[in-house]
């Protein structure tokens, strides 16, 4: 069966996601959230590697994934709970930036297949979580921007545990259009290995 | 296998004939049958003869290939007789392709070279030794540190403990070792001196984390034909590529890489493989004098390079055939067996043999020892030890002390405590006193214990006993710290407090009862901490959120009067001194979010635990002040740095003297010696190298024992009373000579025990 979604329901996916924000950890103010908080970068500190640019994989081998009730504030994180894509990537990003990387959330459309998609549909309704995020074989993702000083940026996927390839070959979970978030950025694009991705607006992927 | 050199039923023209070895077809695969494959795409018509040494190996069965010339074991084979017959194979126009590297090695010393022979020349497989530093430095690559084995236990220790324990012992040709531990060490370095007969050509390598990815080459007298790139994408449990994805070599590194074959006038394949990390580096492991066994991998995606050679070897044009994708996979596959050529059946293998039968079918281990140079390479100095070891052993009227009998080296350890006081002292600054704890049970010695006290260092004790004895001894509160699990045990009516206090257990702290102390209040109390992904029965778990916010309302309880510390103590030798400076910074921003938290300033901090001597001095005390400016810059309130050392200190303080029982070997060489101490006297002589002197009665004077083949063994009946392996004794060793066991001053002395003696 074939994995590969056509351009016009790709072009329709970009469009159906287009308002959607990337996900970010809320804080409640009070002490329980800056508890989680501060436990999350101190573990970070123990855990990470040898550079600031060293992924943190940690967090997803410490975190499962699956659905997650959104907003998603700090003192709701529990080591070993299921967290979604978004909180994943939003994690990531605040581990990197402590770090003093910066960094930037980026969304994604990835393309799998239908009855993958069935599968994550029933699970997602039987958590009574809206599956507004997979349209037929193509899913809305969320993973991290590391910008490094080029200005190119490297995207980190937290829920695979990998740097996304800019030079993927098309096919069953291929990257099909990414979008690098505006907040904080002064340039008006960044490198992805040979492609320029304009900021802020979506990038269908030609492969 | 028909006359030499006319394979029967073969029409092909000779210069279609080729010869490929190393058929090897399991997990670890040898080249030969994707060579085979890879020129089968490009020859349709080829006469291909597999070569190998053992029928057990199962590219023998490969349909692509024509013919088999199966070799006796490289043991039994005359070489003189097996190069005339390759010779006449050669002279008949047929090609070689070798996929062994040390049939490589051979064929370039037996032919010199032969047009048809596809192998480097001698001096350019030289050059490319593994480690390949050379070529490393041609290709701007990095070159993990390494380090032979030939070099005293001392400095292999040494070089472990700089590289994190995160190192590969690894052989001349083949296999590598995980080494993770010093007993982990000894056991992989007797597994491959086994396995190729000696030390030589074995050696460790640091761990270098990234992405695998490999070059392959094809080249004819220098002249590079091809290059491919590949980069794995999925490994077996060995590290071999199963899935690889192939794109052209980045032109930088083709073009370095032409360079350096045109040096070497290489012929044939060849394999580079390296890792990238994660700061896009990429780091040099290996040059492999022959294709990779992922070969055909590169051909089913358009860069047949066994073509490419086999075209430029004979000047027949090659079928070029059409890429299929640009990555692949291998899959595993169940073929018929060649008519002719039935298994043998399992060997049995010996009651003690773990060795897995058929682990190098193809023979290398036997070629290894006939390849041996006749002269051995010389041996590597003893290890270097510390003029004033030598000065107080100088002064020990040797026939004045029985054995074995512990000798207290004074200069020496006057030397230690002086310097960790000196370094402290200069590390303090006006608002950051940096101390120095003695850790007691690392050696309670009352010699130990008053250097200690002269010096102005606090005392750790981990009882109530050690407590008790550290203040009967001198020692005031105030520079007295509890530690550990049993620090209140014995338990009695009042408890002797230090002035420091570390927990281990939140219950622990919120127990704390400051009205039961026979000695005064203790001025700083907090946790011991146990950093996540730190193996450790010790100290707080922080890694559980829920244990965190327990631990800072146990500190935001502390009466307001005392002041919060925080500790961590873990083994730097165990875990090695760069994943110790990553253990302190972790541990600095846990002491941060509990200072905040806890809405309690921490006041002091101390690190510590298990630093090897020499470590101390070439690492923690040239950094002792900038670890201060960490300190502060993390916790600004912090007013009291803690260094705790117990080895660090008294390890080179203490040698045993022992006497030779009994010499055995030729008159040539000493094989080993047992000697009247044992492990009951070294307990911990397994858990890291001891510097090992003996004593020339004609001379004088004590000399060391440098690295050799010789062992010594305890007195005890018991199998593991070995204490020295690859150790060179000299010949003038006799019952009653004395030897000296350095480096016993700490838990060898404390945890010394009675054992065979009645």
């Amino acid at each position: 069966m074939s994995s590969v979604a056509d351009s016009p329901s790709i072009l329709s996916a970009v469009a159906a996601w287009s308002a959607v924000a990337p996900s970010r950890i809320s804080h409640h103010g009070h002490d329980q959230c800056e508890l989680t908080r501060l436990w999350f970068m101190a573990i970070d500190a123990s855990l990470s590697g040898v550079y600031p640019t060293d992924p943190p994989t940690w967090i997803r081998e410490s975190f499962d994934w699956g659905p997650r009730r959104w907003p998603l504030h700090w003192c709701e994180i529990r080591r070993r709970d299921s967290l979604d894509c978004g909180a994943l990537a939003a994690l990531s990003c605040e581990v990197f930036r402590a770090r003093g990387q910066r960094c930037v959330p980026v969304q994604l459309i990835q393309s799998f297949s239908e009855h993958d998609a069935a599968h994550w549909r029933r699970r997602w309704q039987g958590a009574k979580l809206p599956t507004n995020w997979i349209r037929g074989p193509l899913v809305y993702h969320e993973a991290c921007g590391v910008l490094t000083e080029d200005p190119a940026i490297r995207i980190w996927d937290s829920t695979d545990n990998v740097w996304i390839e800019p030079d993927q070959m098309p096919g069953y979970a291929a990257t099909v259009a990414i979008r690098v978030s505006q907040a904080g950025m002064e340039r008006m694009s960044v490198a992805f290995g040979r492609r320029l991705l304009p900021i802020g607006t979506w990038t269908v992927l030609e492969h | 296998m028909g006359e030499i050199g006319h394979p029967r039923g073969s029409t092909a023209p000779p210069e279609h004939r080729i010869y490929l070895s190393g058929l090897w077809s399991g997990s670890s695969p040898s080249p030969g049958v994707g060579t085979a494959r890879s020129i089968r795409l490009a020859y349709p018509n080829a006469w291909l003869v597999g070569v190998d040494y053992s029928n057990q190996v199962s590219g023998l069965h490969w349909p692509d290939f024509d013919d088999i010339w199966l070799q006796r074991p490289w043991d039994e084979l005359n070489l003189d007789e097996y190069r005339d017959q390759i010779r006449h194979v050669l002279d008949s126009g047929a090609l070689w392709i070798s996929g062994l590297d040390l049939e490589t090695v051979w064929l370039a010393r037996a032919f010199r070279s032969h047009p048809n022979l596809l192998v480097s020349p001698g001096e350019a497989l030289a050059r490319l030794r593994k480690p390949p530093h050379e070529a490393a430095q041609r290709l701007r690559f990095e070159s993990p540190p390494s380090i032979p084995l030939t070099e005293p236990e001392w400095a292999l220790h040494a070089f472990c403990r700089r590289n994190g324990w995160q190192v590969w012992l690894k052989g001349p040709y083949y296999e590598a070792r995980r080494v993770d531990g010093w007993s982990s060490f000894k056991s992989a370095r007797h597994e491959l001196s086994q396995t190729w007969s000696d030390l030589a050509g074995l050696y460790l390598e640091a761990h270098v984390s990234g992405h695998e990815e490999s070059v392959a080459l094809c080249s004819i007298r220098g002249d590079m034909l091809a290059s491919v790139h590949m980069s794995k994408r999925v490994l077996t449990p060995e590290g071999k590529t199963w899935t690889g994805r192939i794109r052209p070599t980045a032109q930088a590194l083709d073009d370095a890489l032409r360079a350096l074959v045109r040096d070497l006038r290489w012929t044939g394949g060849a394999e580079i493989e390296f890792v990238r990390d994660g700061e896009d580096r990429m780091w040099l492991l290996e040059w492999n004098p022959r294709f990779p066994a992922w070969i055909h991998g590169a051909s089913v995606c358009g860069a047949n390079l066994p073509a490419r050679l086999v075209e430029a070897a004979s000047g027949v044009p090659a079928v070029v055939g059409r890429p299929a994708a640009a990555e692949f996979t291998r899959v595993v596959l169940e073929i018929p067996t060649r008519s002719g050529y039935p298994s043998a059946p399992l060997g049995t293998a010996t009651p003690a043999a773990f060795v897995p039968h058929g682990k190098h079918p193809s023979g290398m281990p036997l070629l290894a020892r006939r390849l041996r140079p006749e002269r051995e390479p010389p041996a590597a100095p003893p290890a270097e030890l510390p003029a004033s070891i030598l000065e107080d052993l100088g002064r020990i009227d040797v026939g004045a002390h029985e054995s074995p009998s512990w000798l207290f080296l004074e200069e020496t350890a006057a030397a230690q405590f002086a310097y960790a006081a000196e370094v402290a002292r200069t590390a303090s600054r006006p608002n950051l006193k940096v101390g120095i704890a003695y850790s007691i049970k690392t050696n309670p010695d009352r010699r130990v214990l008053a250097l200690a006290r002269r010096h102005g260092m606090a005392a750790e004790a981990i009882s109530q006993l050690e407590a008790s004895r550290a203040l009967a001894d001198g020692f005031r509160q105030e520079a007295l710290i509890l530690n550990g699990p049993g620090k209140w045990w014995p338990q009695g009516d009042a408890r002797v407090w230090g002035g420091f206090v570390f927990c281990d257990s939140v219950r622990e702290m919120n127990a704390l009862d400051f009205s039961a102390c026979l000695n005064g209040l203790p001025s700083v109390v907090g946790p011991r901490l146990r950093p996540p992904n730190v193996a450790s029965r010790f100290g707080i778990d922080v890694s559980d959120q829920s244990v965190l916010g327990q631990l800072a309302g146990a500190i935001r309880a502390l009466p307001p009067h005392i002041r919060v510390g925080i500790q961590f103590h873990i083994a730097s030798s165990a875990i090695g001194t760069d994943r110790w400076w990553r253990v302190f910074a972790g541990t600095l921003e846990w002491a941060r979010a509990l200072q905040h938290l806890g809405s309690r300033d921490v006041d002091c901090l101390d690190i510590g635990g298990g630093w090897f001597p020499d470590d101390l001095r070439s690492v923690l005390g040239p950094a002792l002040e900038s670890v201060g400016q960490r300190a502060t810059q993390a916790l600004p309130h912090l007013r009291t740095l803690t260094v705790e050392i117990g080895k660090g200190l008294v390890q080179p303080c203490f040698a045993l003297l022992v006497r030779v029982l009994e010499v055995r070997g030729s008159d040539q060489e000493v094989d080993e010696i047992t000697v009247d101490g044992s492990i009951a006297e070294l307990p911990e002589f397994d858990s890291y190298p001891h510097r090992i002197l003996w004593f020339d009665e004609a001379a004088g004077r004590w000399l060391p024992a440098g690295a050799g083949r010789a062992r010594i063994l305890g007195r005890l009946c018991m199998e593991d009373d070995i204490l020295a392996t690859h150790v060179r004794l000299p010949k003038g060793l006799r019952p009653g000579t004395a030897l000296v066991v350095c480096d016993a001053g700490a838990y060898d002395r404390s945890m010394a025990y009675e054992f065979g003696r009645g």
